[in-house]
């Protein structure tokens, strides 16, 4: 297609941009083809061989139950994948549908919906993420639901806006003038213009979400061993980080690869979707 | 013959503050009169010209007739049946038989749709699909002179010219009996200026279309509208046939708007009736005549009391205490 | 003439596409005299704002200047550091856009704004607020002193186009350049607007470019006139050579559909048929050929060369009567 000619002939000269093309591609591609790429069984344990340094065997070292750390971080990277999306894009879902009728329908339905977007926005993730433990119980539902519920609002208040600021362009107001209905306008003639700038947004947070579940596992709150989640291999190495700091290192290359990718695909993402530079697209 | 469309007494108001701050502020009247009273009437098969500054109120008055605002009172008869009040599935129908074209050519087409989409929306709107859409689409093309290829690309790769004649096919799309056309030609040159003018001119040959043209070009009204109307903060000061409203005008905003249109002639001597001054805000709109902070003429009485309607022969009306001579002829 | 204020020699400016090289101008030669207003008329998509974008050098960044060169006070434009840049742009050489309220920031009073272009300036805040308020008073905005604190949503549009021109002089500009500035305007308000320029421009000696769709604007406010066709400079003249004596073939159309001329009321205004050339694939000959009643054969493969018809009026053109 003709569009995505030109995205490519623009990354091209965005050196940043493809980097980070290349990190996430290599991250995603481990994350579908995981099975593939380990050289153990990632719970296979070898008490004897406990705590062992990087070597031709165990590429990364074993960590303190003689689990190969390399095929731990292969598989974390399907959990960290899994998540990110799953929650990325249910939050973007959500999002979407709740700005859209705030931005475009009647007054008091916006009220309302700022009023639940501003509330869920002013918990604090981790506090909230510690109240819903105690509630249900440490669990990789846990660890999505609380990400969806703190990210979800900020999509929704950016669809709110733009949604807002596109109602007053003349293409609405003539769709409107024909008599056509609030579902045609939102779904034909809305969304395509807010979902680009969007997805860019989105791309950025994924690293956010990575970091959060992370986070969350590191803490004991989220992801229950021994499923292999970068967190609790990072919480597994953490214990050690004095005689064999590689489990630290190792479990946290990744997060740090990710990290990058996303944000440089994200940032030169949004550089080519300058409204200024559209002109040509 | 009855007219197509009849507006009679029109009065649009918009709410300048929020019930809550209007309270605290003990303001009792938190509105301002975008539309104040304006009654006019559009024959088949004629045109009707808007002229005013901007910020006069001639976006406000289409709208109002498309029943994109509410209106405060008043009322729009479209072949004798009120629009006003109509819920928008009685006045769906309607929107059949009256299009707008939008002042932006580009920015009233949605950017992301083809142009053959966005020439099929009327059509899927009003569940009308004809047997063979693409055939149909390409006939409307070639109605404004554009090729059928043109259905493949997106708005932004058109020039603004293309961009207004697209405005036009969409608005054919349904053979509506009235187009509203909210500046047809603001910010094109003066060639495709003409090539849109004659296209519609064209149009109402063929089809016996009426038009309600706003602009605040007065050359372009001069040549194409049968009747018109100028406006001054949401008031038609002058209304009528136009020969007469250009040559035989009683209100002294008329004649200071058409004496500053100069001649493109570097030698030109202009006689311009010098107005000063700004146009008043709709917030602080004047008493009496509104004209009256402008106006070359002004007298005490002005000041004081909005001026009756008079009328000179037939459908010529105006608002003026003291009314210019006009020249014996 | 007197040394041009800023002199354009042979300016080419391509815009990069993934579609191809967009060859927006080719071989534009213009001059603006000291304290002269220079009019620049042509067709939509003609190129002239990518003109102006290049003479103040903030042009797209798919814009390359292709050949030529642009003087500004005999410094070339392209060649200067970006400090000396700044120290021209908003100093010796100011503008004013189409649409006023992109030109003033609307969170700050208009004040406080007319005080920050100062910024060079070693003198007082009160000494510089006193200058603002003196030249919004000169522009004709009543009440100046106290309109200082109002933000620029308070006043009209009229208004606001006169506090740019206000702006742009305060700096006391050499050279002030106007992109369309009366095209948001109605017929009352434009006349106030030119009028302004022209007291300005005879008061503060300073010279001005001026684009406008408004033929009539041009013929009442301009010293000297040029017509751009397809990216070229196709006429240049006095105002009374272009708009009495108008050589080249374009020019001449272009006159005739004003409908303002036209006297008696028509239906059917006249029109230049045919469209603009792609300015990708340029046809060979005259860039007008396709369209020019006067089309000849040498029209199709030659280039026509500039002829000179007056003093300072030339046109590029096969067929003009010397
Ligand atoms: N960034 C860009 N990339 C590619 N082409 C461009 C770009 N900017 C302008 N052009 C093209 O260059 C040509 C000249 O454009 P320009 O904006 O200078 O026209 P103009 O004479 O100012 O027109 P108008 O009277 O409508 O303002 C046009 O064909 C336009 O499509
Ligand atoms: N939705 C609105 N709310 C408040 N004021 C409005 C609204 N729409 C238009 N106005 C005001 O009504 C007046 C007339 O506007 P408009 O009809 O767009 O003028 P015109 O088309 O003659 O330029 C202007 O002062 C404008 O600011
Ligand atoms: S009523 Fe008075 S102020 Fe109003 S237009 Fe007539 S003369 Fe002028
Ligand atoms: S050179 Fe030929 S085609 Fe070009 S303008 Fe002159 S007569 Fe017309
Ligand atoms: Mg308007
Ligand atoms: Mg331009």
């Amino acid at each position: 297609m003709n569009w995505t000619k030109q995205f490519l002939f623009r990354l091209y000269h965005e050196p940043m941009g493809f980097f980070g093309m290349i990190l996430v591609t290599l991250v995603i591609l481990s994350a579908l083809f995981a099975p593939f790429l380990t050289t153990h069984d990632h719970n296979a344990l070898d008490i004897a061989n406990r705590l062992a340094g990087p070597s031709a065997e165990h590429w990364m070292g074993t960590d303190q139950l003689g689990r190969d750390v390399f095929s731990r971080v292969v598989m974390g990277s399907r959990i960290a994948v899994w998540v990110a999306l799953v929650t990325v894009s249910m939050s973007l879902g959500i999002g979407l549908v709740l700005g859209m009728m705030a931005g475009y329908g009647p007054k008091w339905l916006d009220a309302g919906l700022l009023l639940l977007f501003d509330t869920l926005r002013s918990f604090p993730t981790i506090m909230f993420a510690l109240a819903l433990v105690t509630v249900f119980g440490p669990s990789l539902q846990t660890v999505i639901i609380v990400i969806v519920a703190t990210t979800f609002p900020v999509y929704g208040r950016m669809v709110r806006t733009q949604t807002q600021a596109l109602g007053n362009q003349e293409f609405i107001v003539a769709e409107e003038a024909m008599g056509a209905g609030m579902g045609r306008i939102l779904g034909i003639h809305i969304l395509p213009n807010i979902i680009g700038p969007l997805f860019i947004v989105a791309s950025m947070d994924i690293p956010v979400v990575v970091t959060i579940e992370a986070g969350l596992s590191f803490l004991g709150v989220g992801v229950r061993p021994p499923t292999p989640s970068w967190g609790s291999i990072l919480n597994d190495g953490y214990a050690y980080i004095r005689n064999t700091p590689w489990i630290i290192i190792f479990g946290g290359l990744p997060l740090i690869v990710t990290t990058l990718g996303f944000t440089f695909l994200g940032e030169s993402l949004r550089d080519i979707f300058d409204p200024k530079l559209r002109r040509d697209l | 013959m009855a007219p197509l469309l009849e507006v009679d007494h029109l009065r649009v108001r918009f709410k300048t503050k929020s019930a809550v701050k209007a309270l605290i502020e003990k303001d009792d009247d938190p509105y301002i009169d975008g539309v104040m009273g304006v009654s006019f009437a559009i024959e088949p098969g004629q045109t009707y010209g808007l002229v005013g500054e901007s910020g006069s109120g001639k976006t406000t008055v289409a709208r109002a007739i498309m029943g994109l605002l509410p209106v405060h009172s008043g009322a729009i008869r479209f072949h004798g049946e009120n629009l006003v009040g109509l819920s928008r599935d009685r006045i769906k129908p309607f929107r059949r038989d009256i299009a707008l074209m939008f002042q932006d050519p580009a920015g009233s087409l949605s950017p992301r749709l083809k142009i053959r989409s966005i020439l099929a929306e009327p059509f899927r709107i009003h569940d009308m699909m004809p047997e063979n859409l693409s055939v149909e689409v390409a006939r409307l093309l070639k109605m404004v002179n554009l090729s059928p290829s043109m259905g493949d690309l997106y708005p932004h790769q058109l020039s603004g010219g293309q961009a207004r004649r697209v405005g036009v096919a969409r608005a054919l799309a349904l053979s509506p009996k009235l187009i509203i056309a909210d500046e047809p030609t603001a910010g094109l040159d003066v060639s495709v200026q003409g090539e849109i003018l004659n296209l519609m001119a064209q149009l109402q040959n063929d089809m016996g279309l009426s038009f309600l043209i706003i602009t605040h070009n007065l050359a372009v009204v001069r040549h194409v509208s049968d009747h018109v109307a100028i406006m001054y903060l949401g008031r038609f000061l002058e209304q009528g046939p136009t020969q007469t409203v250009f040559h035989r005008m009683r209100h002294p905003y008329t004649q200071a708007l058409l004496s500053a249109h100069a001649s493109p002639d570097p030698d030109a001597v202009h006689h311009r009736i010098s107005i000063s001054g700004e146009i008043p805000g709709l917030v602080s709109r004047p008493r009496g005549c509104e004209f009256h902070t402008r106006c070359p003429g002004v007298q005490e009485k002005c000041r004081r009391q909005f001026p009756d309607k008079a009328g000179a022969g037939k459908d010529h009306r105006y608002f003026c205490h003291y009314p210019l001579s006009v020249p014996e002829n | 003439m007197a040394e041009p204020v800023l002199n354009i020699r042979n300016l080419s400016v391509n815009y990069f596409t993934p579609r191809g090289t967009v060859q927006a101008l080719r071989c534009i030669n213009l001059q603006v005299p000291p304290a002269k207003v220079v009019g620049l008329v042509g067709e939509s998509g003609c190129g002239k704002s990518t003109l102006i974008s290049a003479v103040i050098r903030l042009m797209a960044e798919n814009a390359r200047v292709a050949a030529g060169e642009i003087r500004f006070l005999g410094q070339d434009m392209h060649r200067l550091s970006s400090r000396d840049l700044q120290n021209i742009r908003g100093k010796d050489m100011s503008m004013v856009f189409q649409d006023p309220m992109t030109a003033l920031n609307p969170v700050f009073t208009v004040g406080r704004q007319m005080k920050d272009i100062q910024y060079r300036d070693a003198v007082s805040r009160k000494e510089k607020l006193k200058r603002a308020s003196d030249m919004l008073s000169l522009v004709g905005i009543p009440d100046a002193v106290s309109r200082l604190d109002n933000y620029p949503h308070h006043f009209s549009g009229g208004m606001r186009q006169r506090i740019t021109i206000a702006m742009a002089l305060l700096v006391q500009p050499k050279l002030l350049i106007a992109d369309e500035p009366t095209t948001a305007l109605d017929a009352t308000l434009e006349v106030q607007i030119i009028r302004l320029l022209k007291e300005l421009q005879t008061g503060f000696q300073c010279a001005i470019l001026f684009i406008s769709h408004h033929l009539n604007v041009i013929a009442e406010l301009c010293d000297f006139v040029g017509v751009m066709y397809a990216g070229e400079l196709v006429e240049k003249g006095s105002v009374r050579d272009i708009f009495h004596r108008p050589g080249h073939p374009y020019t001449r159309a272009l006159l005739e559909c004003d409908p303002s001329v036209i006297a008696e009321p028509t239906r059917f205004l006249p029109t230049i048929p045919g469209e603009i050339p792609s300015l990708i694939d340029l046809p060979a000959g005259c860039i007008f050929h396709d369209r020019c009643p006067r089309a000849a054969q040498v029209c199709k493969n030659t280039p026509p060369p500039e002829v000179s018809l007056a003093e300072h009026h030339t046109a590029a053109c096969h067929c003009l009567e010397v």
